[in-house]
């Protein structure tokens, strides 16, 4: 069902960062040797070449309405560019940016740099630069309405309230602990994040009831709610677990997992109805999974994909924005589509 | 070092302000060596050299493990070199400068307790740089109770001393009497003398500061149980050489409870060793409760089944190192 690449494009260095646009028919790519490019999702043809990030590009992101493109890179840089590469913004941030991430629900640009979170307008014009983190700034993420923007580093989740005119924080829940993921629940009930030292945290949101889910070989970085909001998979080294948030949430419940990577998992996309899921790892294998049934459910995977005889590089970067359009970002630098059936 | 090992060795330079460290660091460069090197420094340097990468990093200390002192860690140095290791263009060779202040047990650790960073990269060796002219009173300088002299930290952490600066000292009298103060911290870790951060680099890179074969059998008297060290010095070095092949679980039970209990003391331990039923040596290393451990060599047919051990920390206690390792034999 993961079909033959129906294209391939070549950035040169690890693909670092890949996005598409909100209507799937752009794809904005960046390597960590700091290239990056628009290309067309049907054919893979390069549209425009984006202004390069020396010492790599961290982060892309297409705002909500597809208007802009903001790119960030290791220099400190942040780009917001229009779909013709025309730049409209940029900003000077001082420290490696780490994530960029627009608002749901306007036109503004949240910014992970250093130990700070900044907000920009689309112009570039800066409307908040928080007090510095005791730590680098890890992730950042949009609660759904876009009132409140929270920000993991080592130390916990500080939240930021970008609507009012202050720069204070909103609220923080504390961790003693380097944290390097995040991810927020669709219904907004819930925040989680990935850790160095092997665990996954989740906040109840707004109280900041805490649970800590252990047992993970490794530190874990990839987490991602399934569209709808029910599960929340988690990449570790080797596995895949998928939380139940259905109800009272995953409090008492074990995860359901599945075990057929042998490296870490790099990258994880949802299909957009939430039916389907895709893992990549460093080994270069990818998985195709059903959503769990139940809770528990030891996950067997639809399809492994190995490519096809050579050994394959490694996943870096997963993009499934249609159900036929799954982009796969390769730690040799190359993009490739794969036509995904069912 | 085992050949089967492809992890890219990273040396971590180590040195108080004014000992010598940049000038060390720019002879490395400069140096006509064909390897690839990057440099994580804390300062920007005045480096800059056409077939190296600098990358500046602004030191950010974790606590892993719930503030458990022996497991931090720099989460600067996860980050960079995590994107470095990425990135096509491969290193032969890194380097890490640490300030001058600093505790070179977080920048040690970081290469333990990473997974990411513990199977490409190997902690090669810690290269502490020292001043001939100024080390003495740095190590007599006198520490509010509670507070480590960061001289001697440096010095027990190292796997090589670099004494630099001999050519401003008055004589062959001074240097011993320096030497001797360094041995009497750290036995371990050969010296090297130098003026100018003139080294020759295969002393000090990618020199697998693992075996200890040679090291012990140079110097017997490290070994002795009667030999009078400095007992009035807090921090020691002290080498085993055991006979006979130990028993794998006890040997676990032992360090691991010996690194548990007294980890907060002991900086550095290092081991060469002959488990039964193995048929190859095994070498570790380790840095306050962290071990990083391989298989070595096949023994040679006939050899002589040895254990080496070297431990150096703060109140030490030989004859109870001794016993416990013993009691791991099988």
């Amino acid at each position: 069902m993961i079909g033959a690449p129906s294209w391939r494009l070549e950035l040169g260095d690890y693909v670092s960062a890949i996005a598409t646009d909100p209507g799937g028919s752009l794809v904005a790519c960046g390597s960590l040797g700091g290239d990056g490019l628009v290309a067309d999702t049907a054919t893979g043809e390069a549209v425009t070449k984006l202004p390069e990030h020396p010492f790599g590009v961290s982060s892309l992101a297409w705002s909500r309405t597809g208007e802009h493109l903001a790119t960030a890179g290791q220099d400190g840089i942040v780009r917001i560019l229009d779909r013709d590469a025309g730049e409209v913004g940029v900003v000077a941030t001082g420290a490696w940016v780490q994530r960029v991430s627009w608002s749901p629900s306007s036109g503004r640009l949240a910014i992970a740099t250093g130990k700070h979170v900044m907000v920009v307008g689309a112009d570039g014009a800066v409307e908040h630069r928080y007090p510095a983190l005791p730590a680098t700034v890890t992730d950042v993420a949009w609660s759904p309405n876009g009132e409140r923007l929270a920000a993991v580093a080592y130390g916990g989740l500080a939240w930021y309230a970008p609507n009012q005119p202050h720069d204070a924080l909103a609220d923080v829940f504390e961790w003693k602990g380097s944290l390097l993921g995040l991810a927020l629940s669709p219904n907004g009930r819930w925040a989680c994040a990935g850790s160095q030292d092997a665990t996954v945290h989740l906040w109840s949101v707004p109280s900041g009831d805490e649970l800590s889910m252990s047992g993970y070989p490794a530190k874990i970085e990839r987490l991602m709610f399934s569209p709808e909001g029910q599960w929340l998979a988690v990449g570790c080294l080797g596995g895949l677990t998928v939380w139940d948030f259905s109800g009272r949430g995953p409090s008492g419940r074990a995860p359901a997992s599945g075990d057929v990577h042998d490296r870490h998992i790099e990258a994880i996309a949802w299909q957009r109805d939430g039916g389907r899921l895709v893992t990549g790892c460093a080994g270069g294998r990818l998985a195709l999974w059903r959503r769990p049934r139940k809770p528990r459910d030891t996950m067997r995977p639809l399809e492994l994909d190995d490519g096809g005889g050579d050994v394959a590089a490694g996943v870096s970067h997963l993009a499934w924005p249609r159900v036929d359009l799954l982009l796969v970002g390769r730690a040799d630098g190359t993009v490739e589509r794969r036509p995904i059936g069912g | 070092m085992p050949a089967a090992d492809s992890r890219v060795p990273v040396t971590v330079l180590t040195g108080f302000l004014g000992a010598g460290k940049t000038t060390l660091l720019n002879h490395i460069l400069t140096a006509q060596h064909g390897k690839r090197i990057a440099v994580i420094e804390n300062e920007f340097g005045e480096v800059g050299i056409d077939d190296a990468l600098v990358l500046d990093a602004e030191e950010e200390i974790f606590e892993m493990n719930n503030g458990c002192i022996c497991c931090t860690v720099r989460g600067d140095l996860i980050r960079i070199l995590g994107n470095l290791m990425k990135r096509r263009d491969k290193f032969d060779q890194i380097l890490v400068e640490t300030t001058g202040l600093a505790d070179p047990a977080p920048v040690a650790q970081t290469f333990f307790v990473d997974d990411e960073i513990a199977t490409q990269l190997r902690l090669d060796a810690i290269v502490t740089v020292v001043d001939a002219v100024h080390l003495i009173t740095h190590l007599d300088d006198d520490k509010p109770e509670g507070v480590e002299n960061e001289a001697v930290e440096q010095l027990a952490f190292a796997d090589r001393v670099v004494l630099n600066k001999i050519d401003l000292t008055t004589g062959e009298h001074d240097l011993q009497q320096v030497e001797s103060r360094i041995r009497a911290i750290n036995h371990l870790a050969p010296i090297i003398r130098t003026s100018h951060g003139q080294v020759d680099l295969d002393a000090i890179l990618d020199v697998g500061a693992f075996d200890l074969t040679r090291v012990l059998a140079d110097d017997p008297e490290f070994l002795d149980p009667d030999a009078e060290h400095q007992h009035d010095l807090s921090v020691t070095s002290v080498g085993l050489e055991v006979d006979g092949e130990v028993d794998e679980r006890k040997l676990n039970a032992w360090i691991g409870a010996l690194l548990r209990e007294r980890g907060v003391d002991i900086f550095r331990s290092k081991g060469t060793l002959a488990i039964k039923g193995a048929g190859s040596r095994y070498v570790f290393q380790g840095v306050h409760m962290l071990l990083d451990g391989q298989t070595d060599r096949p023994w040679r047919d006939g050899e002589q089944r040895t254990n080496r051990l070297v431990f150096i920390g703060r109140n030490l206690d030989r004859a109870e190192l001794e016993a416990g390792f013993r009691s791991c034999l099988a």
